[in-house]
């Protein structure tokens, strides 16, 4: 599917339950447009990663992920060779009459060869997005790597030679900001920055995800995890912990919270003991400002 | 200077590039790629409001969370300051804002860039990277000794990620190791395929470790008052995420804080720490400090692959003989030398107080910690930086390379 005006974006988004700005779709948009690669960078559990997904799916294009994490290097990036399956062949072909050149390119060959994602998108014929998953935990030099795989759409492997990509992918690089990225990999990208929803983007995801939850309790939840946000928390809930939480809170039939119900379930919000001790202790006054009053100071 | 830039120019495209070129003046690094790239992007979109065209140049040249955040107000400000100009027909009116643009962050100031290259034999140049923001002040930039306390917070959230990265870092990794662990695959097979594959030599590899031992000495000083708010944090949460650390601090005597430090809870550890330091923001004797340092723990906790962070401004009242030869017996027995000193951040600093001077031949690498950004550096100084000739017989006449500010 082709997606070449903005409004279409913007619909092909909604349509696809991803509720966002203006400024989220302009950036989708231009990235494609302008072929160029969208960082994202925000706070955990905002939906970053959604984004790629929710791309995929409307350009009804593969979507191929590359999670990032310390150590990660070009065996596990872009591509290996089966070393296993190449001993075995050198085995089999052992009392054949070929010359040393037609071994050694018949195991340096394509079937030999395991794609790792990078590659992988890179021969795609059809439209791919590419994610490559929280960038940040890889280390500078991956990224540099990266830089050149961004710009120039070929890879070299030494055996074969220079691949170039049959049709560039639209890429989406996502980052928590564990470690600083390098300038040059932000200049070739196009930047968003998407924080914590508030009040409107919030409730609008709740009813959307959880079709057929009770107004008022939909209200309240918004309201308690805005409230939840301003405090001193060693982890910030994000918009996933809103949606479980919203799922939960409707499958107990309940029309609006209470406090017996919140503490029930406040390990659903939040996942650091310390954050829900600390929550616990001031829960009464939380909840009134959320506009819920408890059964035993009425 | 912002004032030259906002000039009325008679198309958008002008106007945008001189925008550009506003926006680098307040230390965007737009390149002529953005530039271009901005520009198409205007092609695309129907453009209706000014919002429609702020948010098609938010998209395309902001890149990253700062200036994000300065983008909106610098863009108001801008065509403001245009309209103004045009309406009074002054154009080179100064506007008001320039007055309030921020100045050079300390720390970032060229001559401290140019300083530390001059010492650094001019390594890296993008070190200098994304340093340059006279945007809005920003809890990156801002000097420690002004964080207020819900600031610290946040600090030590971001603290406690710091110290999570070094201890993860490299261990997916794996080296070559003569015990027969997992097959190392890719070596067999590249070493044997000389013989025409017939495997005869076998490797082995295993996940890499992490090597690093930690040894902090810090001082909690009354000159280093301003910045020890932020030490703490700092200490605790490194106790916290790294287990092989140990602690120190001093101010006229040392303390090993180790297991006060190691209390879950926060308030109690520092609790711990007030009962037990009862020296906190005295006066500095660090050579004294260092000198009981060497002679009770250093046989414990040094050794070649030890690293020794002293985190100090160097300003020591007593004797200075004493604090160059424990220097020089740290420097001989660990395998690396760190010095943090929260002043380095300041565009004039020179190690220039007596404490700085006679240590500097015995320090591997002297940093400023004074802000988040500087902190950010610090996995690096602790990881890739090594020693590159351990020196078993003191040379007290080593190169200027060797000495003073490594990045």
């Amino acid at each position: 599917m082709q997606l070449n005006e903005l409004s279409q974006v913007e619909s092909s988004l909604q349509r696809c339950g991803y509720i966002t700005e203006r400024k989220t779709a302009m950036s989708v948009y231009l990235s494609m447009q302008l072929n160029k690669p969208l960082l994202i960078e925000g706070p955990a559990g905002v939906g970053k990663t959604e984004i790629a997904k929710v791309m995929s799916q409307s350009l009804d294009a593969r979507l191929i992920r590359l999670q990032c994490y310390e150590g990660l290097d070009v065996s596990h990036a872009i591509y290996e060779w089966n070393y296993q399956r190449q001993l075995l062949h050198l085995k089999m072909e052992e009392g054949s009459d070929k010359s040393i050149e037609e071994r050694e390119s018949n195991i340096f060959s394509d079937h030999f060869l395991l794609k790792r994602p990078l590659l992988e998108a890179i021969l795609q014929e059809r439209p791919t997005v590419l994610l490559i998953d929280e960038v940040d935990r890889a280390d500078e030099a991956f990224e540099s790597f990266l830089l050149e795989i961004l710009s120039e759409w070929q890879i070299s492997i030494p055996e074969i030679g220079t691949i170039k990509a049959n049709t560039i992918p639209s890429v989406v690089l996502t980052s928590n900001s564990i470690r600083e990225l390098s300038e040059a990999l932000r200049r070739r990208c196009l930047y968003l920055w998407i924080d914590y929803p508030d009040f409107e983007k919030e409730i609008a995801i709740i009813k959307r995800k959880v079709p057929g939850i009770n107004e008022k309790l939909a209200q309240q939840i918004t309201l308690f995890m805005q409230e939840v946000r301003k405090m001193k928390l060693e982890k910030i809930p994000g918009i996933a912990e809103t949606m479980d939480w919203a799922r939960a809170l409707a499958a107990l039939h309940l029309s609006c919270l209470d406090k017996s119900a919140v503490e029930d379930t406040l390990g659903i919000v939040l996942k650091d003991w310390q954050d829900i001790r600390h929550t616990t202790d001031s829960l009464s006054e939380l909840l009134e400002k959320v506009g819920v009053t408890s059964k035993l100071d009425t | 200077m912002s004032a030259d830039y906002i000039k009325r120019k008679t198309t958008l495209t002008e106007n945008i590039i001189s925008f550009c070129r506003y926006l680098r003046g307040h230390g965007f690094s737009v390149d002529p790629t953005m530039q271009a790239d901005a520009l198409y992007a205007l092609t695309l979109i129907r453009i209706n409001s000014w919002d429609e065209l702020r948010i098609v140049l938010k998209s395309t040249l902001p890149k990253n969370q700062k200036q994000v955040v300065a983008f909106d107000k610098l863009f108001e400000d801008y065509w403001k300051a245009l309209n103004q100009a045009v309406d009074a027909k002054i154009k080179n009116k100064p506007s008001d804002k320039t007055k309030q643009q921020p100045k050079w962050p300390p720390g970032n100031k060229p001559s401290f860039d140019t300083l530390k290259n001059w010492l650094s034999g001019n390594i890296g140049k993008e070190q200098q990277e994304t340093a340059f923001y006279s945007a809005q002040a920003n809890l990156s930039q801002k000097d420690f000794s002004s964080f207020t306390d819900d600031e610290l917070w946040e600090l030590r959230k971001l603290i406690r990620k710091i110290a999570k990265s070094i201890v993860n870092r490299k261990m997916r990794r794996f080296v070559t190791t003569h015990e027969h662990k997992k097959m190392d695959l890719r070596k067999i097979f590249r070493n044997n395929l000389k013989r025409g594959g017939e495997v005869l030599d076998l490797y082995y590899k295993k996940h890499k470790e992490t090597d690093l031992n930690l040894v902090i000495l810090c001082d909690v000083s009354k000159s280093m008052e301003l910045y020890s708010r932020f030490l703490i944090q700092f200490l605790y949460a490194f106790q916290h995420v790294y287990s092989r650390i140990e602690t120190f601090v001093f101010s006229t005597i040392l303390y090993h804080v180790s297991a006060q430090l190691s209390n879950k809870n926060f308030e109690r550890s520092l609790q711990s720490l007030t009962n037990e330091v009862s020296h906190w923001a005295g006066g500095t004797k660090i050579g004294k400090s260092l000198h009981t340092f060497v002679s009770d723990y250093a046989p414990h906790f040094l050794n070649r692959k030890t690293t020794v962070v002293i985190v100090s401004d160097g300003w020591d009242t007593g004797d200075i003989s004493l604090l160059k030869e424990s220097m020089a017996h740290i420097y001989r027995s660990s395998g690396k030398v760190i010095w943090l000193n929260p002043l380095a951040g300041a565009p004039d600093f020179q190690p220039d107080t007596e404490g700085m001077k006679c240590s500097l031949p015995f320090i591997d690498i002297l940093a400023p910690i004074h802000n988040i950004d500087s902190l950010k550096k610090l996995p690096g100084y602790l990881l890739n930086t090594r020693r590159k000739k351990r020196a078993w017989v003191l040379s007290p006449h080593r190169t200027g390379r060797d000495q003073g500010i490594r990045n």
